[in-house]
């Protein structure tokens, strides 16, 4: 079947029917969740592990200061409801706004590094970030500010989260499969060549940047308007840049399904472990972890080819 | 088959967690069997310690509840065991916003906040939606109270009081000039409240201080010499500030190196810690803290006085089952589960909207001090003493009444 340029294969279809009924799951989940947060969260996990691997992933450049947006848009959306009292969808959309200028700031000086440069110019981003909003009072300084309790909707905030974790995934999948993303992925094989045959690798990673960056910024704005308290160690958290690189490599880096799979496997994993063992759970994690990178390096998606190919290849020299 | 196979995982760990969470909550019974107290603490992360130790506390008093057959409660008519449900926030307000979530779910009669004043404010809203009572015991920041929060309860001295004490001491030393203080605090919410309290001290007594200094520092920094020259050079007779353990014994080392000399050094948190003398020997003697809660104190002939624990019995009973000496965090969360004991048993009553109520007519001495709350809910009955190393002994210098040696000062 065609549909005005768009091929739909049986793989699609599947695809697409998968898709939809995930989709009704999380639009009905309130009707019969009651610990809605846990949702909320497993999705803004899977947006800022998606967010990582949109520059990361498609790109191969790490970016150590992805919390930077994160944290940036918390503060953008939270100052706005708090001092302007803001709607609140124009506080979230207003924070990633401000990430992806950030992004672009960043970028400028920073895309034209190439291998491990960029990566160490952005490890000192998000400590710069962290002492610059500590001694600002402007922005609340060290003891950081609160949401007044009427802007505290979580199930509202969780439809909202719905919908930019989709425009996320959907995002990175659209990038992954446009001549931009071929781009990028030119980039990533062998930068010097891609550049020799015209592709202008800085314009491509600064964009790149700046979705990466507008995405995490929504993260940040809706999960400081779920926790209605912000302070500098909390939005700029370097553990929110680990969990995101964890989550996108365990899921499979590259890919848009693999941090929806790393995002939420890793939280509902570290959640339940926390919930039913307080004291070792951290150790638990650690193990299943380390054992989950030594057995499938490659993450779940691509363990899971890796599988499945060999049991092709079985069935293949078996009918030969 | 790939995306099958992602699916199908999908679907597991949804599956799983949708398993656990709906046979995790609670049933419904056709009364209550057991009062439960639900609760995240930060057992690991950068608080952990604090949160083991409040943790430590609050399973104390429910043992010795539970020992004496419960609560009693009126409107059921009999006495009820209490059960607490506690889990690991990782130090982190995202998962405090998830697990509190849990615990309504669970069905839990009251909340106790986890340690600290910023995770306190995470749990807060979710308290306050769901009309649960949330007990403070470790979120001193004032900015908890000016929020209109109705459920939200603090049991502990609020920030702005943590220097007063050591000010009213000074004063009452008569001196003829003004006394020239440095304040040196940390720079992080609940330091920042102690030193606005302390300013609105210093604005309310006339002619009495002179702040001669007035800056603060980065607490993760190794070393504080360059600042502490400044404090030097501005000539103060006492330094008042700090923040937290590791900072405050960095101070002292600092002042030492330096060569320096104050009449009065008075620091948070870190000189109650038992370590502050094992780490740092002679040159503890003689340095000031406020304190919440001290072992030497001793309020059993105040009334009305509840609890049957004495601080002497709690040091020991605590030392017996937790194999180490409590700290003022312990003792605050045991006295948090005094507090809520006598205003369930008081009011006869599960439903945390009556006993929030009862809360607010409270006006009782345990062995941690007094407890009455403002309109916001906020301390207003507890105060502050004021503790100082004495020849390797922890000593109450302040207020009087309680003291058990004078002040020594000024420092020789």
């Amino acid at each position: 079947m065609k549909l005005s340029g768009f091929t739909l294969t049986r793989r699609r279809s599947a695809e697409l029917a998968v898709a939809v009924v995930l989709l009704a799951l999380l639009l009905l989940a309130p009707t019969f969740f009651a610990r809605i947060s846990v949702l909320f969260f497993i999705l803004n996990w899977i947006v800022l592990s998606e967010s990582f691997n949109m520059f990361t992933g498609l790109t191969g450049y790490v970016n150590f200061g992805h919390v930077v947006f994160y944290g940036v848009g918390g503060y953008v959306s939270a100052l706005l409801m708090a001092n302007a009292h803001a709607s609140p969808y124009l506080a979230v959309i207003a924070g990633g706004l401000a990430s992806s200028v950030l992004a672009l700031g960043i970028s400028l000086p920073t895309a034209r590094l190439r291998g491990a440069y960029f990566a160490i110019a952005t490890l000192s981003i998000n400590e710069a970030f962290l002492v610059t909003f500590d001694s600002w009072d402007a922005v609340g300084s060290a003891p950081g500010f609160t949401l007044p309790i009427s802007y505290y909707q979580p199930v509202v905030e969780y439809y909202v989260m719905v919908v930019v974790a989709v425009a996320c995934v959907a995002a990175m999948y659209a990038i992954s499969k446009s001549r931009f993303g071929i781009a990028l992925q030119a980039i990533r094989q062998q930068e010097g060549t891609a550049s020799s045959i015209g592709v202008n690798a800085a314009y491509y990673k600064s964009l790149t940047l700046v979705f990466s960056g507008f995405f995490a910024g929504l993260a940040g704005a809706l999960a400081i308007w779920q926790i209605t308290y912000i302070d500098p160690p909390s939005a700029f958290d370097i553990t929110i840049t680990v969990n995101s690189i964890s989550m996108a490599m365990l899921g499979g880096l590259g890919t848009a399904i693999g941090p929806v799979v790393g995002g939420a496997l890793l939280y509902e994993l570290t959640d339940l472990l926390g919930l039913s063992y307080p004291f070792i759970h951290l150790i638990i994690l650690g193990v299943i972890i380390i054992g989950v990178v030594l057995v499938i390096p490659d993450g779940i998606l691509g363990g899971s080819r890796r599988v499945l190919a060999k049991v092709r290849g079985r069935r293949r020299s078996g009918n030969g | 088959m790939a995306i099958g196979i992602v699916v199908l995982l999908v679907v597991i760990a949804v599956g799983g967690g949708y398993y656990y969470y709906s046979t995790t909550q609670a049933p419904t019974p056709s009364g209550p069997s057991v009062i439960k107290i639900g609760m995240t603490m930060p057992l690991s992360g950068s608080l952990a310690s604090d949160g083991v130790m409040s943790l430590d506390g609050l399973k104390m008093w429910a043992m010795n509840v539970n020992a004496s057959g419960g609560i009693y409660v009126s409107s059921l008519n009999h006495k009820l065991p209490v059960q607490l449900t506690y889990y690991d926030d990782t130090s982190t307000a995202s998962v405090v916003a998830t697990d509190y979530q849990q615990l309504v779910t669970q069905g839990v009669n009251f909340l106790i906040a986890p340690y600290s004043s910023g995770l306190t404010l995470a749990a807060a809203p979710i308290a306050e939606t769901n009309h649960l009572l949330l007990m403070s015991h470790g979120g001193a920041s004032d900015s908890i109270w000016s929020k209109g929060y109705k459920y939200v309860v603090e049991v502990l001295s609020p920030g702005s009081k943590y220097a007063v004490p050591v000010l009213q001491m000074l004063e009452n030393q008569n001196s003829s000039t003004p006394l020239k203080v440095a304040f040196f605090f940390g720079n992080d919410a609940f330091s920042i409240s102690v030193r606005q309290g302390a300013a609105a001290f210093i604005n309310a007594t006339s002619g009495k201080f002179s702040v001669v200094y007035n800056q603060l520092y980065d607490e993760s920094a190794t070393s504080y010499t360059a600042q502490l020259s400044q404090v030097a050079a501005a000539n103060p007779d006492v330094v008042i500030g700090g923040a937290h353990f590791a900072d405050g014994e960095t101070i002292m080392k600092n002042i030492q190196s330096l060569g320096l000399h104050f009449s009065m050094v008075s620091l948070l948190v870190a000189p109650d810690d038992p370590h502050f003398l094992s780490d740092l020997g002679s040159l503890a003697n003689n340095v000031v803290a406020p304190s919440q809660w001290e072992s030497n104190l001793d309020f059993s002939h105040f009334t009305p006085y509840y609890g049957n624990i004495s601080s002497a019995q709690f040091l020991s009973q605590f030392k017996s089952t937790f194999n180490m000496p409590p700290n003022y965090e312990a003792a605050e969360a045991y006295n948090t589960g005094l507090v809520l004991e006598k205003a369930i048993s008081d009011s006869g009553s599960l439903n945390s909207t009556v006993v929030r109520n009862q809360l607010s007519s409270e006006n009782i001495w345990t062995f941690y001090g007094n407890f009455q709350i403002g309109p916001t809910g906020i301390q207003a009955g507890h105060t502050m003493v004021v503790m100082q190393w004495q020849n390797g002994v922890k000593q109450t210098i302040w207020p009087r009444p309680v003291a058990t040696a004078p002040f020594v000062y000024p420092m020789p």
